[in-house]
């Protein structure tokens, strides 16, 4: 017994001086940014410069177009702009030939996502499938499911990821055609976060009282996909709404309109502790 | 050098503090840049930390190394920034930036060492916040044990064991997810 805890320690180990030769070599080699001047405006002893904001109560609704265009030059010539609303950022793209919000759609031509998709990647290729069980022994906040709509039972996959913090992707197959997403949700909990965007419109709302983002269009999440959890961008197609409460981020996907997803959502919150 | 243009800063001497500043802003944005990834959010944090510590400056014991202390600061501060919601959309500007920029390579651009420092990056960021922190202090911006210590706010052999622990996560993480890195170890 001791002789095998001694093998097990030396391998731990040795594994770890393996891991910092590695560490000690991409810290030498590590490419970081250039370091920004400090110095200037600490003379003027200025306040931290913030992001404009806009508080919830001047931006209860706030509607942005956004052109979602992959290929065509004009759009590549769209200045991109951001929104912060709280502690909320938006990226927007205003495109030279399209029609400014927020009177109606955008007029920019575009290429399908098709075209712009060289992977095949999508969210039933995610990596770190489990059982929806074994997520919730292994994370330390709840993980609530939507009553609504009622034929909608347990996901048929659940994942785990870890990106700064606990990521749970749930999703629900389309019963008549189970190549296809039905439903998702992501919760993303304390410290973790995913990337996506533009969206084509953007709506600020509420969810029950908490602040969230309503978003339509084609447009890109950001997750871990396959067996070595590769970093892609898997299109979305449906339209979302995202919220945050108590610190923990909730997204809903949908192929369906904007009540019935709040109603979702809403079902989401009514079921947590 | 440090303590007499901490002394001269603490008289209100802003060339003194200036110079201080630009002794210590590389470490300090480099550190909020590995915890946050996001170079605007690192600068935000950078300036910050520095204006706090301008201001508390009275409460410094000159006696210690300002360098940790003012690592402690901007960790704390990255890490507040990275619990918010603004983190997550942090993340669309970023990534939208890449993406509107045409900048993102795509696998057959990057070299064998290039996906092997990607996969190291992947791995590191799956650890949780405080792993990261004491792996980042002491590897990548080669702070001793005892100054990890001090800018974590915690005792040397607790600095040891974290690092051991961490080490042993980012193992596993390794040989479960991005095992080609783990190719050719000693056992």
């Amino acid at each position: 017994m001791r002789a095998e805890e001694d093998r097990t320690g030396s391998t731990q180990e040795n594994r770890n001086r393996n891991l910092e030769g590695l560490l000690h070599l991409d810290a030498v080699e590590f490419s970081y940014p250039p370091t920004p001047d400090i110095k200037g405006p600490w003379r003027r002893e200025v306040t931290v410069k913030h992001r404009p904001r806009i508080g919830w109560a001047l931006a209860v609704m706030v509607i942005l177009i956004v052109v979602a265009s992959l290929v065509a030059p004009p759009v590549r010539a769209a200045v991109l702009e951001f929104l912060q609303i709280g502690g909320l950022r938006i990226g927007i793209r205003i495109p030279a030939t399209a029609t400014p919000f927020p009177s109606g759609e955008t007029a920019a031509p575009g290429a399908r996502l098709e075209e712009a998709q060289p992977y095949d990647r999508n969210l039933l290729n995610l990596s770190g499938e489990m059982p929806l069980e074994e997520i919730r022994s292994r994370v330390d906040f709840p993980i609530p499911l939507p009553a609504h709509p009622q034929d909608l039972g347990i996901p048929d996959h659940a994942f785990l990821q870890s990106r700064g913090g606990d990521t749970i992707i749930l999703v629900w197959r389309d019963q008549e055609s189970r190549e296809n997403v039905r439903l998702s949700l992501l919760i993303l909990g304390p410290g973790a976060f995913a990337g996506k965007g533009p969206p084509e419109r953007v709506e600020v709302i509420y969810v029950s009282g908490n602040p969230g983002v309503w978003m339509e269009g084609e447009h890109f999440l950001i997750l871990e996909t396959g067996a070595h959890g590769r970093e892609e961008w898997i299109p979305v197609r449906g339209n979302v709404l995202v919220w945050e409460r108590d610190g923990i981020t909730y997204r809903v996907e949908a192929d369906l309109p904007k009540e019935d997803v709040m109603k979702i959502a809403e079902s989401i919150l009514e079921s947590l502790p | 050098m440090e303590i007499g243009a901490f002394s001269r800063a603490l008289r209100g001497e802003a060339e003194a503090w200036e110079s201080l500043v630009e002794e210590h802003k590389q470490p300090v944005f480099r550190l909020a840049y590995l915890l946050l990834g996001d170079a605007s959010e690192a600068e935000d944090v950078t300036q910050e930390t520095f204006l706090r510590a301008y201001q508390r400056l009275n409460r410094f014991d000159p006696q210690r190394s300002l360098r940790p202390w003012l690592l402690g600061i901007s960790r704390n501060l990255a890490r507040n920034r990275s619990r918010s919601l603004g983190r997550y959309w942090g993340a669309i500007e970023r990534y939208a930036r890449t993406y509107l920029d045409g900048s993102k390579a795509t696998p057959e651009d990057r070299t064998q060492s290039q996906a092997e420092a990607d996969s190291l990056w992947k791995a590191l960021r799956m650890l949780n916040q405080n792993d990261q922190e004491v792996i980042y202090l002491r590897y990548y911006l080669d702070l001793s044990t005892e100054e990890t210590g001090e800018s974590l706010g915690i005792p040397t052999g607790t600095v040891k064991s974290r690092l051991n622990r961490a080490l042993a996560r980012l193992g596993g993480i390794i040989a479960r997810e991005f095992p080609e890195l783990a190719e050719g170890w000693a056992e």
